[in-house]
Formats: C-alpha cells, structure tokens, sequence
C-alpha cells in the first residue's frame, strides 16, 4: 500500500500544470458555493450593521406620534417590565447648525444622551483612545470627519446656533467615524449630555425617543407587544427590520447560488475531462498492477485516492479563497462610508463544512465515471492499450436527451406552479446548461459542416482542413463546451446588470419632475402651499402612501399604496395607463376604486372589476378594481387610489412624498439647498432625481460587482481549462501533425491550420453559448419572479456578439503556443516516439 | 537513366549529452528513375535516418541529398513542403492517416496542400482508389478501416500527385504475412506501371525480392549494394 501512496503523489506532481488545474477548479467550487451560502448571513449582518448607526444595539424604539399628547416621553412605564429588558434609554434629540469662520454652515443632529447610555447603546471610540470620565454640562462630543472639516480640536469651543440662540459649548472628545458617528452624506451627529439639550428647550428628565434592548431570554415581539399596550399613544417599533434585510440578502444569495452552480459545472466539466486523460494515462501502472494481482477494488482505490487528495487540495485553497470573496462581497455589500474595519464575514461551520462536502462529492463523482471504465476493462485491453473511449454510436442518444432537456426547460416554466417557480427555474438554468453541452457535438457537426464551406471560401483549402478537424475531437468539443459555459455565465451577469440598471434608469424616466422629498409626519398642505408660492419652484404635489397593504383573503400585499389627486399625479408620473386621464378621474373620485400596476395584477390575479378588500388603519375597506398600468415604480409593485378615500380609510394626514417641478432656468440643486436651509428644523429627506439615480445606480453597481467576483471565476477556470485542453491537444495531434507536414504541410499551413481551428471553436463555442444564454434569459425572469422582482431580460445581441468576439480572442491567444509548437514540430521524432 | 536520389558524403550525428553519436558516416548513393530499392540492416543502423534524410524530414550534419537535382537541406520550408507534396510520397510504419478526415480526403491531403481543386482530382482519385482497391471504402474513416486498408489509404496519398518517388519505412512492418504481400506487389506494380522510384525500409528479404536493387546498411555504412 505504501508503494501506491508513493506512486500516487509522484502521478500528482508529474504534471503541474494540470495538478494546478483540477485544484483550481475544485477550488473555485468550494469557494464560490461556501461564498454563496454564507453571503446570504454575511449581507444581512453588513445591512444590520450599517443601519445601527441609528439605532445602535437597541432593538425596540418608542416616540411619540401624532396621537400623542405630548412631544415628549417618559421612561417610567417602560420600567415596569424592566426584567424583560437590558435596558431602556431616553434621549432628547434636537438640531444645531455649525458656521466657520468662512461662512461655511453645516447642519448637526444634537444627541442628549448620558455618556455611560450611549456607551451601551452605540459605543463610542475617541480619537485619543482616552476614556471620557465625566460627562456634564456645557460639554459636546463631535466626529472626526467633522471635526477635520471645520478644523476643530479636542479641548476647544464650539458655536452652536440651536433653537435660535447662539450657545457656546467644549469639545470634549472627538470620536472615531464608527456606529454614531459614521457619516453617511445625510446625518452630522454630534453628542450632548441629556439635559444640556433638554434645558434649552425648557425641559429637564423628558425624552424624546426611548432606545430600549431586549433580554435575549424573551421575545422581542412580546415585549413588543407590552410596550405597545403601555404606550398605547405612542409609537412602537422594532428597529431593524431584520427580515428586510434577510429579504434582500437572501435574494441576492439565490442569484449567486445560480452563479456558483454554474461555475461547479465547469468544474466538474474540467475535473472530469481531466480524469479521462488521468485514467489514460495510468494505464501502464495500473496494467502493471492488474498483472501482478492486484484486484479491481485495488486499482480504483488507486485512482480515486486521487482524486480524493485533489479534493483534499481543493478544500483547503477553496476554504481560503471563499472567504476571500465573502469578504470582497461584505465589503461591496456596505456603504461607502462605513469603515472596512467594521465589517465582519459572518458564516456558520455547517456552511463550510457543507462547501468541503460538496468539493468532494463532486471531485469523486466527476472522476468516477472513468474510472470504472477503466476498472471494468479486462487486463489485457488495458496492458495491449487497447480500451476505446467515447463510442460514436451512442452519439444520438446524447443528442436525443440534450434536446429533451432544453425542450423541458423552454416548456416547464410557464406551467408550472408558482411556488416551485424560483427551485424550478434555478434547477433549471442548471439544465439549459448542461442540455446544451450535450448538444454540442451535435451543433459542432452541424455548424462544421458549414464552416467547412465557409471557410475553403475565405482559407482556401486550409480553412476546409481546420473546420474538418472539428469533427469528433474531443478536446475541441471539450474547448467548446467550456467556452460556452464561461460565455454564458458572463453573459448572464452582464445582460442582468446592464438591464437592472437600464431599468432604474427607466425608472426615472417615468418621472417628469426634478425634486423628490421624503417626509416623516410634517409634510402637509400647508408646506406644499408654501413651496409653490417660492418663485424657484414650478409646481408641487404631494401623495399620502402606506405600505405593505395587507389584501384580504389572498396571500399576497400591496408593497406600496398610494393616494393620489389623480389630476395632478398624471402631471408627474409618466405611468402607462389603459384609461384616459378623465376616465381616472372620474373613476377615482366616485367611489373606492383602486389601480394597480400590472405586477399586482399578476399577483393578485384579478380582472378589471373585481372587488379587492383592503385592511387598512385595522379596518377592512372593499375596493372596485378600476383598471391597470404599467410602472416601474417599486419593482412594479405599485396602486393608486384617490387621496379623498385614502385619507378616509387610513387616517394619514400628512404626504409622505412630494414632488417638485422647478421653475424654468432655475437648478435643481439650488431648490434642494433653498428648502433644506428654510427649513431645517423639518425631518425629510429631499434630493433631485438625478442624484438619487446616481445613488441607486452606485448601490447597483455593488451589487453587480459581487456577481462580477462570480463570472470573474468562471473566465478564469475557463480560460485555464481551455489552455490545459490545447495542451492535452496538442500532445495527442502532433503524430497526426507529423504526417501532414511529412505530406507536405508547410510551417505556415500548419500554423494557420490551428489558428483556425481556433477560430471555429471559437464561433461555434460563441454559437453555444448564445443558445445557452438565451436560454438563461428566458429562465431568469421566472427565477425573479419567486424572489418577488419582475423584469423582461431582453437577450443582447450586442453583448453576445462582443463575447463571441473575445471568445475567439481567447482561442486564438491560447492557441499560439500549440500553433508555435505545431510549426516547429520535428516530424520524425512526434512519429517515431510514443 | 536519370539520377533522382543522390547523397555525397552523408553524415549524421545525434548529440546525447557530452556523446555524438554516429548514425550515418559518409554514405554515398545514387538512385536513378523508375529503381525499386530495398533498405536493409540491423535494428539502428540507420535505415530510417537515411530515408528521412532523403526525404527532407530531418537535415543532415554534413554532406548533401539531392533530389531532382535540387539540394534538399537548403530549401526552404515552403519549398521542402512542396517538393513534399508534389515529388515525394511518404509511406510510414504507423499513424499514417488523419482519423478525423475520410479516405478520399486523407489520400487528397497533399493536394489540399497544395491549394488544388478537389474537383479537378475527380478523374485522377478513382483511378488511384481503383490501383489500390479501396473504391467501396471511400467514404470510410481511417478506424473503419483494416490496417492493410490503412496502408493502402497512405499508399494511394502517396501517389495522388503523380510523384516521382515513394520513401516507405517498413510499410508492411505492421501487417500479417499475406496483407504485406499485397502491399508489395501493389508498390511493385505502381513501380512498373506508372515508372515510379521507391524506396523501401525493411527487415524481410521476401519483401526485398519485389525490388531490383538492396543496400545493406551496417553502423551507419553502406555495407553492400547490390542489383538483382
Ligand atoms: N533523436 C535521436 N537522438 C539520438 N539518437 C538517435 C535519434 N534518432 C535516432 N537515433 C539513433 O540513431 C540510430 C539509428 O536510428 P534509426 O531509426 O535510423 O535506426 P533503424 O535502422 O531505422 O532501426 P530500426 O530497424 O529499429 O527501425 C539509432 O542507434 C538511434 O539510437
Ligand atoms: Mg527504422
């Protein structure tokens, strides 16, 4: 046994390059479905991260909402289910506005809290990593990325302009850009005792906001429940919505799931191919060991011992590499303005023990098939070398069940049922795949035969002699099938993004104003009136909104629901209706008559007419489907109904959206300066269009970046794949080449022969992999639509035709050195030896 | 008769390592048109080094080959690659055919090369698949063929361009008894009708007999060469 061991690892390390190659791609397996899994953990924590700059570690916040008597709120009735909480923690939270010397304002959130207070609820870390002992008084603690700005130092006075008055405060300490002090291009934060803050306001031991964590023994949604009822005028919420942020995790893991799975076949496409040459090459030495008795259980042992160390080899670069992308992926998953020190990779052992079990299986499974082929073989063929692989006659067969296969995956989706539609339509992104690689000889032949033509027209009889070598060789169809794969893989992420992106951009497209304001409770009439007295501003409107919108009886929610003045909207939104704008109107203002976007119209399967029930303010509400559009507003999930109405059933008085015109000649951006200073004290968000479109698209941007990490894999494996194949190639032809040039193949002939071939396989590789990413076009908006987005992902002929371009490239740099090695070949010694 | 095949002072030393050796020492021969010649000798004493010589497959270490008078070594490779398609037929022991490619397209192959018309070979295709007996396999690939069939396959390429010469290096070395006598006796009736040179490596002198003329090569010399 120890001689096999011996002999096992001197076969590894004969050929590097190879070696190289199947650890590569085991490798690559294990790091991207390890990455896969774990991103989806990994995202949620990042978003969770990044949203605790507000909220710290507290997971319930309560404060007062229009209900409430007073602005303010006491921590008193919290106490009384003190043991169920960590902690409960009142701040006091106001405005300030900073100006330097030069003139320059900055707008800063004044947070009252006691020191030990913000220490459990969002720690702060000095500069100075000196610890604050007392904190009190006339004393602020401001950020460093602040502090740099307005060149102020620790021990130093600030001028704070608050509520009026000019105050005079000392800087006691200037804290590191974490948690609270993060800046994220919206809020300035800066810290004050309570009760300095409070005073100016004439309060003292009020609240503003109650932070509150609690203990893990219970459930946060029964203390939830308590709070509500003890604060039954205020405001009760969680403070992450943790599902949200798994929501949007899990969905982008599903995406690289897909991707990881694909890369995986290439893997196993390469390790299996590998495994053929292996299995060819140890003919000798497991001939020899047959003949000196060695059993068949021994020889497979043999040869699956090494597959198993490649595995072991495999695992070991994957685990390293996979966190390596996890970590690329947390840190493209975060916002800018979080520091890359905050992030942390977060995975659970069982994913990674899952990647190593699954690296495994899969280098085993795909090295097993030859060999117990050679296993199976008698003695003699194998010493005789006589064991014939790949048997033309079951060519058909192959391409019957290729054609089955994408005849199932272009058939199954529409008919099958919605809440199989995302495992189905992933599953079968996978078939598409593997279905067109066993059509590629088939396609090969067929397209051959036309390049054959094609080419002794444009190559003369060379170009015929490359295309001829097409046929029935393996390691072109192998070459084929890997650049058909990459291709696809590439394809898909760029048709993906490219669209994802084209529709935020179209997304905006559908407004026809230049502002967009985002108001907690204190947008109303009164403000929109005033806006449209200013002589910057063109026109306002303003929607009341609520969302997730529960519909009774049907499982699914209006994500977003709108009260509109109908009139007005059609002035702002470019949505494409049925109805004429009278017809809205009229239809509107009736009666309770809701329009819904297309999407929802799939959702909630209802024809015009139908009546929907809404539960709304805890009330059910019947609503006439009036009609539909199309929008892209929200991924699509989107209905209107008329502001009279809506305003009745839900109670809302104040817009939770307006949307400004600017007046002609006057920018945007001064408008959004104009309102932000007069009026600052006011909660809303407000930017122009054409700035949140460049924040959606950079948030995209990340997100195609991550799947870039994913197609970055699958070139390289392919790329190397192919190399390896070339070689492999070159090695089993120069026979087959000797005797051409010995006919009388010049140097040159047999230089463009191989660049040639190059070519061809390069076309017909392009051909495949258009197929397959068409296919995967047609598949993947159902695999969206299970995880609730709803796109057409046009197939681009210009994408396609730019890889078809690179994968020739590819081929023909890859073929270089077999085409260099080919010309020089010395006929009589490829002839003479092996 | 004319000179076709001629070597002056033939010499050919393999480098191993610090070691040369010496595969062909100062070999002289001339061959004239329309000869049927043997190659004969011991296992390494360079028979098929001399043959590639002559074919141009390899370049010698001192001395000339020439063929038609031409100077071998000193072609060019484009010209070398000619001279290969049009005045020489190269019959080898193994791996004489292109798997992928037909019979027809295998025995086409030097006028591919060449940059010919298939179409033009029509005429010319028939009568050589008709000389060597392969006219109902023409449509077969080189694995559906027997070895001998193989052979003939390398034997008809050889001749598609109506060459002068055929350089075979053990042509039958890989085929039964009764096979090799049919390959023979196809070479000698190619070497009577169409007034072609061949030169044939081989270990067998019932082989030999189908020619007119042995040379017996020993060390790397020319030991014996004698006319029948
Ligand atoms: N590339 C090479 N490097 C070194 N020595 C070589 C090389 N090729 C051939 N030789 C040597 O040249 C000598 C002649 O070889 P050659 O192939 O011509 O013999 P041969 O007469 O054809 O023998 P056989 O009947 O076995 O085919 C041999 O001793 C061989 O070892
Ligand atoms: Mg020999």
């Amino acid at each position: 046994m120890n001689f096999v061991l011996k002999l096992l690892i001197k076969n590894i390390f004969e050929k590097k390059f190879r070696t190289f190659l199947i650890i590569f791609s085991a490798a690559a397996a294990c790091a991207l479905i390890f990455a896969a899994i774990a991103s989806s953990s990994t995202i949620t924590n990042v978003y969770i991260q990044q949203m605790k700059k507000y909220t710290g570690s507290a997971d319930i916040i309560v404060y007062p909402g229009s209900d409430s008597t007073s602005p303010y709120i006491k921590t008193k009735e919290a106490q009384q289910i003190q043991d169920k909480l960590d902690y409960v923690i009142g701040c006091f939270e106001s405005e300030g506005s900073y100006e330097s010397d030069t003139g320059n304002k900055e707008k800063l959130a004044l947070f009252g809290c006691e020191f030990e207070d913000l220490q459990r609820l969002n720690p702060v870390y000095f500069i100075d990593n000196k610890e604050l002992t007392n904190f009190y008084g006339r004393e602020i603690i401001i950020g460093k990325d602040f502090a740099e700005r307005a060149d102020l130092h620790k021990g130093e006075y600030i001028y704070l302009n608050i509520n009026g008055n000019k105050h005079k405060y000392k800087i006691v300490g200037i804290a590191q850009p974490q948690g609270l002090f993060a800046e994220d291009g919206f809020t300035v934060y800066a810290v004050m005792p309570k009760d300095t803050l409070s005073q100016l306001y004439g309060q003292k031991g009020v609240n503003q906001m109650l932070y509150i964590k609690t203990n893990e023994e219970f459930s946060k949604s029964a203390v939830i429940e308590s709070l509500t009822e003890l604060y039954n005028r205020y405001e009760v919420d969680e403070t992450i919505s943790e599902e949200e942020a798994m929501e949007m995790a899990s969905m982008l893991s599903a995406i690289f799931m897909v991707m990881a799975v694909m890369v995986c076949l290439m893997s196993i496409f390469i390790i299996f191919t590998s495994f053929k040459v292996i299995t060819m090459e140890r003919f000798p030495v497991v001939g020899t060991l047959r003949s000196i008795g060695a059993t068949r259980l021994t020889t497979k042992f043999f040869l699956l011992g090494e597959s198993f160390l490649y595995a072991i080899f495999g695992t070991i670069f994957g685990c390293v590499l996979g966190y390596g992308v996890l970590y690329l992926i947390a840190q493209l998953s975060k916002s800018p303005w979080m520091p890359p020190t905050s992030i942390s990779v977060e995975f659970e052992p069982t994913t990674l023990l899952i990647a190593i079990i699954l690296t495994i299986v899969v280098c085993i499974l795909s090295s097993l098939i030859p060999i117990n082929k050679l296993s199976k073989t008698p003695v003699k063929e194998i010493i005789l070398n006589e064991i014939k692989w790949g048997k033309e006659k079951k060519g058909w067969v192959r391409t019957i069940i290729g054609i089955v296969m994408v005849t199932g995956v272009v058939c199954i989706p529409p008919i099958c049922p919605k809440e199989y539609l995302g495992l189905a339509s992933g599953l079968l992104i996978i078939f598409s795949l593997l279905g067109v690689i066993l059509l590629v000889p088939f396609i090969t032949k067929v397209l051959g035969k036309i390049l054959e033509r094609l080419f002794i027209r444009l190559f003369g009889n060379i170009g015929f002699l490359a295309a001829k070598n097409l046929n029935n060789n393996k390691s072109e169809m192998n070459n084929i099938s890997l650049l058909a794969v990459g291709m696809t893989v590439i394809l898909i992420v760029s048709m993906l993004s490219g669209n994802i992106v084209a529709e935020v951009l179209d997304f905006y497209s559908d407004c026809k104003f230049d502002i967009f304001v985002v108001g907690g409770n204190e947008m109303d009439r009164d403000f929109s009136s005033q806006l449209s007295r200013s002589r910057l501003i063109g026109d306002v409107h303003g929607v009341y909104q609520t969302s997730s919108v529960e519909v009774v009886n049907k499982n699914e929610k209006i994500a977003l629901l709108a009260g509109i003045d109908a009139n007005k909207f059609l002035d702002f939104w470019d949505f494409r209706f049925e109805l004429s704008r009278e017809e809205i109107n009229e239809a509107l203002n009736k009666e309770r008559v809701i329009l819904l976007s297309n999407v929802l119209k799939e959702k909630l399967s209802v024809q015009k007419n139908d009546v929907i029930t809404l539960k709304l303010s805890d009330r059910e509400k019947s609503y006439r489907v009036g009609g539909f559009f199309n929008c892209l507003r929200n991924m699509g999930n989107y209905a209107l109904v008329s502001e009279k109405f809506f305003k009745l059933d839900t109670g809302k008085n104040s817009y939770s959206e307006m949307y400004i015109k600017v007046s002609n000649g006057v920018e945007g951006d001064k408008v959004v300066d104009f309102i932000k200073n007069d009026y600052q004290r006011m909660d809303i968000f407000i930017e122009t269009v054409k700035d949140i479109q460049a924040m959606d698209e950079e948030s995209f941007t990340n997100i195609f970046n991550m799947l870039k990490i994913f197609s970055l894999f699958a070139m390289l494996i392919g790329i190397i794949g192919i190399v390896n194949n070339l070689l492999v190639s070159f090695i089993q032809r120069r026979r087959y080449i000797a005797v051409q040039k010995s006919v009388g193949m010049s140097r040159k002939q047999t230089a463009s022969m191989v660049l040639l071939e190059a070519i061809s396989s390069g076309l017909i590789g392009g051909a495949v992999g258009g197929l397959a990413s068409a296919l995967s076009t047609y598949l993947l908006p159902y695999f969206m639509t299970s995880i609730d987005m709803y796109m057409d992902i046009p197939f681009r002929y210009d994408m396609a035709a730019i890889a078809v371009g690179c994968g020739i490239i590819v081929m023909l740099v890859a073929s270089v050195s077999p085409a260099l090695k080919s010309s020089k070949l010395n006929i009589i010694e490829a002839i003479k030896f092996e | 008769m004319s000179v076709v095949i001629e070597t002056e002072q033939l010499n050919k030393t393999y480098k191993l390592g610090s070691v040369d050796v010496e595969v062909l020492k100062d070999v002289n021969i001339a061959i004239n048109k329309g000869e049927f010649v043997s190659i004969m000798g011991p296992s390494g004493s360079g028979k098929s080094t001399l043959l590639y010589l002559i074919g141009g497959l390899d370049k010698p270490t001192s001395g000339n080959v020439k063929v038609n008078g031409k100077n071998v070594a000193k072609l060019k490779d484009k010209d070398e690659s000619i001279m290969r398609r049009r005045d020489i037929g190269f019959v080898f022991q193994f791996y004489n055919l292109i798997p992928n490619l037909n019979v027809e397209e295998n025995i086409l192959m030097p006028v591919l090369l060449d940059g010919g018309k298939i179409k033009k070979y029509r005429a010319r295709l028939d009568e050589i698949l008709n000389i060597v007996g392969l006219e109902d396999r023409r449509h077969h690939t080189p694995r559906e063929l027997s070895g001998g069939q193989q052979q003939r396959v390398a034997i008809a390429r050889g001749l598609i361009n109506n060459p002068e010469i055929i350089l075979a290096d053990e042509p039958i070395g890989n085929l039964d008894s009764k096979t090799g006598c049919e390959i023979m006796q196809l070479l000698k009736r190619i070497n009577k009708s169409e007034g072609t040179t061949i030169v044939q490596v081989t270990h067998s002198s019932e082989s030999a007999d189908y020619g007119n003329r042995v040379i017996h090569v020993r060390d790397g010399r020319i030991e014996t060469d004698e006319y029948k």
